[in-house]
């Protein structure tokens, strides 16, 4: 997890980047949750070996952050924070199997160090097309596409109410910590000591505060459920996206495209 | 310890979405039943609380090093298992959409591992009967065990489930070996951070602790969401099991081979066919990934069709294409930007 300013700037930017106009932004929020799995689907269950096959698979989140406008810099430097933790498991893979994978003139190549790469390229696509999810659909966008797909209002209630509430929360426990380490001598951790009161303070602070809103809804008419607008409407452009793209993975994945091309290109040579 | 989309195979991220979607289904069932409208905003707020709490650093006596807040059994010793599993959910889902922190697919994975075990697991059977009649030391242990167990039953978690998977090729032991002792410490850490603040509630307000403890808000516990949980593990696993097999050909055709390979088989075909097929798939389950060294002489033929690339000319045609592709996509990003900049 990221520090608590981070944080808040990487959901306040999202945030920001779903309130874009672009076309993609404009799709109806079901389709692009749909389009999304099928994309995950299709990374994870690549072979490990084949590398190549993978690259096609880029075309995807490369053409989603051109047409959605979303800034590149901001989305790679979230992928590189979560990257050390596949990393951490995915570097055992050259140790534990040493079999030579590749030949490439004299250099051998074991079928670990494919596997660990591969499994690298697998982590930035999957992570990208999730960023690409919620930067073009927002946590609304995408809490409609579940009410669509039936998952319990309660629980699409709670999604939308903790997404509300996050920003609000992260601004007061910076204040928590700031206050804290203004008086405290040493450090810019909590002391054991003041685990229990400076948490439990912040959680009764919090409960009370969920009182004040719960009366605050309630005046406004809350009856346990809250309700989004679902004027989305399914156009023949989004259902050719959804089936375009779904064609386009599954032709990804069967056919090797990129082997094809190279060895078209390299044909000459061999 | 949140698992990536990358390091799971499609069947155990099935089967595991499958497990969490029962249990979110079965608990969002009950909250609804005993709805208290209260509880809703109440459920949004300490959600965000501890996702916020999250990243406030707790400094560990006599080390430089800081642990961090976990939040499913303050959750679940606030609001009770169901509104808690709930909460966990959500809280889940924010993290792998907004902060890439576990994947989509894993999803499934991080909340049983994160949210299960805490909430059906850790608390009812640890935390509540410790909580009978509440006392300062009775909460400390309740807490500390309850948070401790949560942990190292969700590394477990994560250990299975990357093992089952076959991506990663660390041997289970040896993973579990690195895993275990490391959440043992986070999860000691943890488990003080949770009953310092629990204490700190009990003595500021009693009946928050006790309200919940007593099963008031939501009634007693039952027993649905972990069966729920197993029964639908179980009914995937085989499913999943089988879509394994068929995306990865050379294991459905190595297996239908051994099966059909076999004489006695072919002749009685029907159900015995398919079992044999399965129970082949079962075995290959393990060795999924690459095949060390072959024994026999099938598994040889497998081999080398599994890794048709030992071959400098195959390899060539590889790289180039691939490297051409991944060219021709950024090239073709930069192209789409340049129009739009240029009608803009």
């Amino acid at each position: 997890m990221q520090g608590l300013e981070s944080a808040w700037h990487s959901l306040h930017t999202i945030d920001e980047l779903a309130f874009k106009k672009s076309i993609i932004h404009q799709l109806p929020s079901v389709i692009k949750l749909g389009v999304t799995l099928v994309f995950l689907v299709s990374v994870v269950t690549f072979p490990a070996e084949d590398i190549a096959g993978l690259m096609m698979m880029w075309v995807y989140p490369v053409l989603m952050i051109s047409l959605a406008d979303l800034p590149w810099l901001f989305l790679l430097r979230q992928m590189m924070v979560m990257a050390p933790f596949a990393l951490m498991i995915a570097i055992w893979n050259p140790w534990m199997n040493q079999e030579p994978g590749l030949i490439l003139g004299s250099l051998m190549v074991t079928q670990g160090w494919i596997s660990f790469a591969s499994i690298m390229l697998k982590f930035g696509l999957t992570v990208l097309s999730g960023l690409i999810l919620i930067a073009t659909t927002g946590m609304e966008g995408v809490c409609t596409a579940l009410l669509r797909l039936k998952v319990p209002q309660v629980f699409v209630t709670q999604l939308l109410l903790l997404h509300r509430y996050i920003m609000v929360l992260m601004d007061e426990a910076g204040r928590v910590v700031r206050a804290y380490q203004l008086r405290a001598i040493s450090g810019e951790g909590i002391q054991y000591r003041a685990w229990g009161s400076l948490l439990g303070q912040f959680l009764l602070r919090t409960m009370d505060r969920a009182d004040r809103v719960y009366l605050a809804m309630r005046l406004r008419g809350f009856d346990g459920e809250i309700r989004l607008l679902r004027a989305e409407r399914f156009s023949s452009a989004s259902v050719l996206f959804l089936v375009g793209w779904c064609v386009f993975f599954l032709l990804a994945r069967f056919c090797n495209i990129p082997y094809l091309l190279g060895e078209w290109l390299t044909g000459g040579w061999r | 310890m949140h698992m990536a989309d990358a390091l799971i195979s499609p069947a155990v991220g099935r089967t595991m979405w499958a497990v969490a979607a029962g249990a979110l289904v079965c608990s969002a069932y009950k909250v609804r039943q005993e709805l208290d409208e209260k509880k809703v905003p109440m459920m949004g707020v300490l959600g965000a609380f501890v996702f916020a709490a999250q990243m406030i650093n707790f400094t560990i006596p006599g080390t430089g090093s800081s642990g961090h807040l976990g939040g499913g059994l303050i959750l679940a010793a606030l609001l009770g298992p169901y509104a808690a599993f709930l909460t966990m959910v959500s809280i889940l889902t924010v993290q792998a959409l907004f902060f890439a922190d576990g994947g989509l697919l894993a999803l499934g994975c991080n909340i049983v591992n994160l949210g299960w075990m805490s909430c059906f697991i850790a608390y009812p059977l640890i935390y509540k009967p410790f909580m009978r009649q509440p006392s300062q030391r009775k909460i400390f242990w309740g807490a500390m065990i309850a948070a401790v167990s949560a942990l190292q039953l969700g590394s477990l978690g994560v250990v299975l489930e990357t093992w089952i998977s076959g991506v990663s090729q660390l041997p289970p032991g040896l993973f579990a070996l690195l895993m275990q002792p490391i959440h043992l410490a986070i999860g000691i850490v943890e488990g003080l951070i949770t009953a310092a603040v629990i204490s700190f509630v009990w003595k500021a307000r009693p009946e928050i602790v006790e309200r919940t403890v007593s099963g008031e808000p939501y009634g007693p516990i039952s027993l649905r969401p972990v069966l729920t949980g197993l029964l639908i593990a179980a009914l995937v696993i085989g499913g999943g099991l089988s879509w394994f097999a068929s995306t990865h050909p050379d294991g459905l055709e190595w297996s239908i081979f051994h099966a059909s390979g076999q004489e006695e088989l072919e002749t009685e075909g029907g159900i015995y066919q398919t079992l044999a097929r399965w129970q082949e798939k079962i075995a290959f389950l393990p060795d999924y990934g690459f095949r060390q060294s072959p024994k026999a002489d099938e598994s040889v033929q497998v081999e080398t069709a599994a890794w048709p690339s030992v071959n400098g000319g195959t390899t060539v045609s590889g790289l180039v294409g691939g490297a051409l592709t991944l060219m021709m996509a950024v090239i073709l990003g930069l192209g789409i930007q340049w129009c739009k900049r240029r009608s803009a």
